[in-house]
């Protein structure tokens, strides 16, 4: 069972679609996914119609499994399961400053579902806290969408900073560009930049598209609406080489 | 989506019981709609169509598959198979399947899940209907909290259904109100669901066959045999009433009509076995079953040879001939609903009824043949029929009249028939060798009498729309160069029937009757 975070400590860059997008392909490739939502917000859920868990409250999450297993949600497609979050995620990093071994909690948590997944998604909440660090080690691979603007560039290098402070392993970081609009100078000129700087860049980049932002209207992941268009055709791209690094 | 169980202790009421998936046999019809007014205003049911797609279930001569209680059906189209195991799916693909095929050229996926010898053929054996509907339960997010499988089956006028309900992993309690949803219109879980689907159709699943192999002892008397094969043959074509009446495909009723044909030509063909009062009759009344679906049959004949009507003339000769398959298309439903409506009437199963008992009373009737043993019948009935065909055979020439030739191809069918009756008494591979050398004649001579016929009836259809007033002259352009073209081969049939009557009379194929048949001789 691969665990894949899908992190970012700046709000607003495409985390939730990448998760959604990225679980949905996994699961269509015949991966038995979870796709777990950490993020208060709860819009994981949302896009898969699944309301928020009313049982797993509090540190249930990481205190009772019983809970846990039967907070999981079947989705409208196969092999792909849910645990959808709740507002009393907030607080997670509370329940974890309360815990012994608090970085260890969240792997120890997903381990009740080994040998039921082949591949976990993490969705996270955009900030460096408690949580965020039981999620780098937790995670096999933390990707990163990255927005090819100056102060996403600014936070990427912070989040490699963290990490070598922290002494968490930096080769967990896999990057790739979200939102990207070729139109725009700024972008092909901070991608430039930033693969020279980072080589661990994915190849594939996703666009900015309406397709995606459609999500929210329909309540599917892209492919499932919207199977010809470039978005769709991107994250399976994302898809095919994600499963080459992590799997 | 399968659910995935949960292997770890539940800290809940709920048993792991309670999510595992239900299956409900229903005696009668199913209406998802009746279901989704017991569910709670919450919960809304998905319903789609439900599209039946034609089948036709395959298995090995020797039901292999059956017995080790797998069934599978191939779509018409052979692009899409089914293979159930003791009632329950558990393959489906869209592979290409060819029927009949042999089990070692199926695809992988499916071969390697057949029970049965890898060298044995699967034959195409019953047409049915086949149909999923898969139902999804939603809530009021419209998301998905369980599946619905709607599954029919129908064939042999009857329809098989049941409901396959899913949970989906984390919406027990949906699916609890599901279950209790369907017990309310009336459906037990798991009840008496047959663990095979085919023998639920009431479908004959022994072995069909429209010509069988009867058993038959060189003494057994000539009446008696003649019965049996008569009551055979009835039952063979009994078997095809339903088929015909539900007009699922041609070969129901010519099945049906050769059945029929088989047991007028034993009471004609077997001499004296019958008195003549008796035989007159079974004659009269068989005659008038057969013209019941005479009509029907040259319909269907038509329409089976339709593309190669089409390619006997040019492009610009077409819209004629689309306008007189249409004419065909229609009188052909009209007919088929004639025949359904006649062969469930009461006086239908009068008439087969009679016929029926008289073959199966006892005692025997008095007729100077009656109690010939078989044998000897079979032998003289057979060598008098050759000798009959050689010397009508020898007389014809290049000039001889058409009806002569007419003559040669009916006495050919008489000696065929017979032959074929009492194959079981002659060694296999002699028999079957000489039904080969006859059967090469008798093509030449159905050709010829097929194209004479094609003839005569473009003629009277033309003549019916002349009369009617109602005749396109493209019809008419069409129907004249088909007959011209119809002709022409007539002619070149014609032209062969003497060289294949020599290459039928060859010395060898002759000394083969002489001995086997030769009763004077042999004696």
């Amino acid at each position: 069972m691969k665990i894949l975070a899908c992190y970012s400590n700046k709000g607003g860059v495409g985390k939730t679609a990448s998760s959604v997008n990225i679980a949905h392909a996994f699961a269509n490739n015949g991966y038995r996914t979870l796709l777990c939502d950490l993020d208060p917000q709860g819009a994981s859920g949302f896009y898969f119609r699944v309301k928020p868990s009313k049982k797993l409250v509090d540190d249930a999450f990481f205190q009772d499994s019983g809970r846990f297993l039967k907070s999981i949600r079947g989705s409208d497609f196969d092999n792909l399961d849910l645990v959808p979050a709740n507002m009393t995620f907030r607080d997670f990093d509370v329940f974890l400053d309360r815990m012994k071994n608090s970085q260890s909690r969240l792997r120890k948590a997903l381990k009740t579902v080994k040998g039921e997944y082949d591949v976990v998604v993490l969705d996270c909440p955009p900030n460096l806290s408690r949580l965020s660090e039981s999620v780098f080690k937790a995670a096999d691979h933390v990707l990163v969408p990255v927005i090819p603007t100056t102060l996403s560039e600014r936070t990427f290098q912070q989040l490699n900073g963290f990490f070598e402070e922290q002494g968490f392993n930096r080769k967990k970081i896999l990057p790739f560009f979200s939102m990207v609009q070729r139109s725009k100078k700024l972008h092909n000129f901070t991608m430039d930049k930033l693969r020279k700087e980072y080589k661990e860049f994915c190849k594939t980049t996703i666009p900015f598209s309406t397709d995606i932002e459609k999500m929210g209207i329909h309540r599917a992941p892209v492919s499932a609406f919207a199977s010809s268009r470039v978005a769709s055709k991107s994250y399976q791209s994302l898809y095919g080489e994600l499963k080459k690094r992590v799997l | 989506m399968l659910p995935i169980k949960v292997a770890t202790k539940l800290s809940t009421d709920i048993s792991t019981e309670s999510d595992s998936p239900r299956r409900y046999f229903i005696t009668g019809s199913f209406d998802p709609q009746v279901l989704a007014r017991k569910l709670s205003p919450k919960l809304q049911l998905q319903i789609p169509d439900l599209s039946a797609e034609k089948v036709q279930s395959a298995d090995t001569f020797d039901n292999q598959l059956l017995k080790s209680g797998q069934e599978l059906f191939v779509a018409e189209s052979g692009e899409q198979f089914w293979l159930f195991e003791k009632g329950r799916l558990k393959l489906q693909g869209d592979d290409k399947i060819a029927l009949p095929g042999l089990i070692m050229e199926l695809p992988d996926s499916l071969s390697a899940q057949l029970q049965a010898d890898e060298i044995r053929a699967l034959l195409p054996q019953h047409p049915a209907k086949i149909g999923c509907r898969k139902m999804a339960l939603l809530d009021d997010q419209k998301k998905t909290v369980a599946r619905i499988n709607h599954w029919q089956l129908s064939g042999n006028d009857k329809t098989l259904h049941w409901v396959e309900a899913s949970p989906v992993r984390g919406y027990v309690k949906s699916f609890a109100r599901l279950q209790e949803a369907l017990a309310a219109i009336g459906l037990q879980s798991n009840a008496t669901m047959p663990e095979r689907l085919l023998p639920s159709l009431r479908l004959k699943v022994s072995l069909y066959s429209a010509k069988p192999d009867f058993k038959i002892a060189d003494n057994e008397p000539a009446q008696h045999l003649a019965r049996r094969l008569c009551s055979g043959m009835l039952s063979i074509a009994r078997l095809n009433e339903p088929g015909t009446i539900k007009d699922l495909d041609s070969e129901f009723l010519h099945d049906y009509r050769v059945s029929l044909r088989r047991v007028r030509s034993v009471v004609a063909l077997f001499s004296k076995v019958f008195n003549e009062q008796d035989s007159q009759r079974m004659k009269a009344e068989l005659a008038d079953l057969m013209r019941r679906t005479n009509r029907l049959r040259d319909l269907d004949v038509y329409l089976l040879e339709k593309e190669s009507y089409f390619k006997l003339l040019p492009k610009h000769l077409h819209s004629g001939l689309e306008k007189m398959f249409r004419d065909f298309t229609r009188e052909r439903g009209n007919q088929q609903r004639k025949t359904a409506k006649w062969l469930a009437s009461d006086d239908y199963k009068q008439a087969i009824l009679s016929v029926e008992k008289f073959f199966s009373q006892q005692p025997l009737s008095n007729a100077p043949n009656a109690a010939t043993p078989a044998l000897g019948l079979a032998k003289s009935s057979i060598w008098k029929r050759y000798r009959k065909v050689c010397a009508i055979a020898k007389e014809i020439t290049p000039e001889t009249p058409d009806e002569q030739v007419h003559d040669l191809r009916i006495q050919c069918k008489k000696l065929r028939y017979l032959m074929e009756f009492f194959s079981p008494l002659f060694p296999k591979k002699v028999i079957k060798k000489q039904i080969r050398a006859l059967k090469g004649l008798q093509d030449n001579l159905g050709r010829f009498n097929d194209f004479s016929v094609q003839q005569e009836s473009l003629h009277d259809y033309l003549k019916r729309k002349m009369e009617r007033g109602n005749l396109d002259l493209d019809v008419a352009d069409s129907i004249g160069a088909l007959r011209l073209v119809l002709n022409q081969q007539q002619r070149q049939e014609r032209d062969r029937v003497m060289a294949c009557f020599a290459r039928f009379h060859s010395p060898e194929i002759h000394q083969s009757f002489e001995t086997c048949f030769d009763h004077k001789r042999n004696a």
